[in-house]
C-alpha cells in the first residue's frame, strides 16, 4: 500500500470535482481513507479488483458502522459523508472517515501445483485498485471497466540451470472473457498451459483449474490462441500462464498478447 | 518480512472459526477482541505509523461483523443459539484481513508494526479463537 496514502483532501482544496484513488495493492489488508464526503462512488476504469467495500459512519446502524460494496455493475450514486467530527463508536476514537478496501481476495504467496520454488520463476502481476469519488453530482455516471491488455515479447529463462518453467499470473477478477495470442519466434518449441485460480480464506491454498492443458507451440513461427469464456470455463480471480522451456537461451522470444474484458464475447 | 509466522496465524484463524461455527460454539462476543486490538494499535492519536493507521481502520471494519450478530440478541434468545452464518463470514473476513493488514510488511516501505505488536496481535487472535 502506498504510504503516505492520498485521502482526497488535496483534491477538495484544489476545487477538483473528482478524487481518483489509483494504487497497486500490497495485500488483502490494504485500507484507504477519504477525508471528504462525496456525491457518488464508482469503480474506476482501470481497476483490476472488481468489488470494492466502502465503510462509513451510520448512526442508524447497531454498531455505528455500515458498508456498501460497489462494482463495475453497481455504483453508489448518493451522498456519502466523511464524518471527521464524529468517531466511530467503540473504536478507540477513530474518526468517521470513509474507508475503502478490496472486497475480493488476493494472496500472492500462493504457488501453483508443480511449481519448483528453488528453480522456476513465478511472476504475479500486482492488481490495481481504481476508485472514483465525485465531489459534485455527475451529470451521468459512466461506470464500467476498460478492457485490459498485457503484452510482452520475451520471457527470461530462470537463472538457475535446473529451472525451466516461467509463470505469469494476471488479474481476472470479474472478467468474462480473455484471449491469449502466442507467437513463438524461437528455433525450439515451447509448451504452454493456462490455469485459473480462485483464492479462499486460507494461506497458500488457492484452487486451481486447468483451462487449457499443456500443448506445444511449435518452433518459429509457431502460433497458439487460447480463449477463456466465463460461461464455458468458469470465473476466476487470476489466470496463470505457464511456459515450459527446452532451450538453453536466456531470452526466450515468444510474443504474448493478452486481452481481458468484462464483456462476455 | 513478517515478524511472526503468518502461516500459523492465518491457518489457525481459519480452522478455529470454521470448526467452532460448525460446532455451534463460535464466540459471538467480538467486542472484547476489538478492545484487545485497540490496546495494541492505538487509534487516531497514535496514527503515526502505517501499522497504527491501517489496523485501526480494520478495527472499525471488525464492528461490521457485529451488525450481523445483533439478531442473536433479539428475543426469543437461546444462549446456545448458533451465531448466524452471516456473522461467521463477516467475522472471518474481518479477522483474516486484519491479520494481513497488520503483518504485511513491504520491504520497500517502513515496517508496518513492531515485533511486540505482532506478538500481541497473535495473542489477541488466539484468545478470541480459543
Amino acid at each position: 500500500m502506498a504510504y503516505p496514502q492520498p485521502t482526497g483532501a488535496q483534491a477538495t482544496v484544489a476545487g477538483q470535482s473528482v478524487f481518483r484513488l489509483k494504487t497497486l495493492l500490497s495485500s488483502m489488508g490494504d485500507v484507504y481513507e477519504i477525508d471528504a464526503g462525496c456525491q457518488a462512488l464508482c469503480v474506476g476504469p482501470e481497476s483490476d479488483i472488481q468489488n470494492i467495500k466502502a465503510v462509513y459512519y451510520d448512526p442508524t446502524s447497531p454498531t455505528g458502522v455500515q458498508s456498501v460494496i460497489i462494482s463495475p455493475q453497481r455504483s453508489l450514486v448518493a451522498r456519502l459523508d466523511a464524518r471527521l467530527d464524529q468517531p466511530y463508536p467503540s473504536s478507540g476514537g477513530k474518526l468517521g472517515r470513509i474507508l475503502l478496501s478490496p472486497a475480493d481476495l488476493y494472496d500472492p504467496s500462493n504457488q501453483p501445483a508443480g511449481y519448483d520454488v528453488a528453480n522456476d520463476v513465478l511472476n504475479y502481476i500486482r492488481p490495481s485498485l481504481d476508485i472514483m469519488a465525485y465531489f459534485a453530482e455527475p451529470p451521468s455516471l459512466d461506470a464500467g471497466r476498460s478492457d485490459r491488455s498485457y503484452r510482452w515479447s520475451a520471457i527470461r529463462k530462470p537463472a538457475v540451470g535446473a529451472g525451466n518453467e516461467v509463470w505469469e499470473v494476471i488479474p481476472f477478477w470479474g472478467r468474462k472473457y480473455a484471449c491469449f495470442d502466442l507467437l513463438n519466434l524461437n528455433a525450439n518449441a515451447i509448451t504452454v498451459e493456462l490455469r485459473g485460480f480462485n483464492f479462499p480464506y486460507e494461506y497458500q491454498s488457492f484452487s486451481e483449474t486447468v483451462i487449457s492443458a499443456p500443448a506445444v507451440v511449435a518452433a518459429v513461427p509457431g502460433k497458439r490462441r487460447i480463449i477463456v469464456r466465463a460461461a464455458v470455463d468458469g470465473v476466476f480471480d487470476m489466470l496463470g500462464l505457464r511456459y515450459v522451456l527446452t532451450t538453453s537461451q536466456n531470452d526466450i522470444f515468444i510474443q504474448t498478447n493478452i486481452v481481458t474484458s468484462d464483456v462476455a464475447l | 518480512m513478517a515478524y511472526i509466522n503468518l502461516t500459523n496465524v492465518l491457518e489457525d484463524a481459519w480452522v478455529s472459526l470454521e470448526t467452532r461455527w460448525a460446532a455451534g460454539t463460535l464466540p459471538a462476543d467480538f467486542n472484547s477482541f476489538i478492545a484487545a486490538v485497540i490496546a495494541i494499535f492505538p487509534s487516531e492519536a497514535g496514527d503515526n505509523t502505517p501499522a497504527e493507521r491501517t489496523v485501526s481502520n480494520w478495527i472499525v471494519m471488525c464492528r461490521l461483523a457485529q451488525n450481523e450478530n445483533v439478531t442473536a440478541n433479539v428475543p426469543p434468545y437461546d444462549a446456545k443459539q448458533n451465531p448466524s452464518y452471516a456473522f461467521y463470514l463477516a467475522a472471518l473476513d474481518a479477522l483474516y484481513r486484519l491479520v494481513w493488514a497488520a503483518l504485511d510488511a513491504d520491504a520497500a516501505t517502513p515496517p508496518r508494526e513492531t515485533p511486540a505488536q505482532s506478538v500481541a496481535l497473535l495473542a489477541a487472535c488466539n484468545a478470541y479463537l480459543s
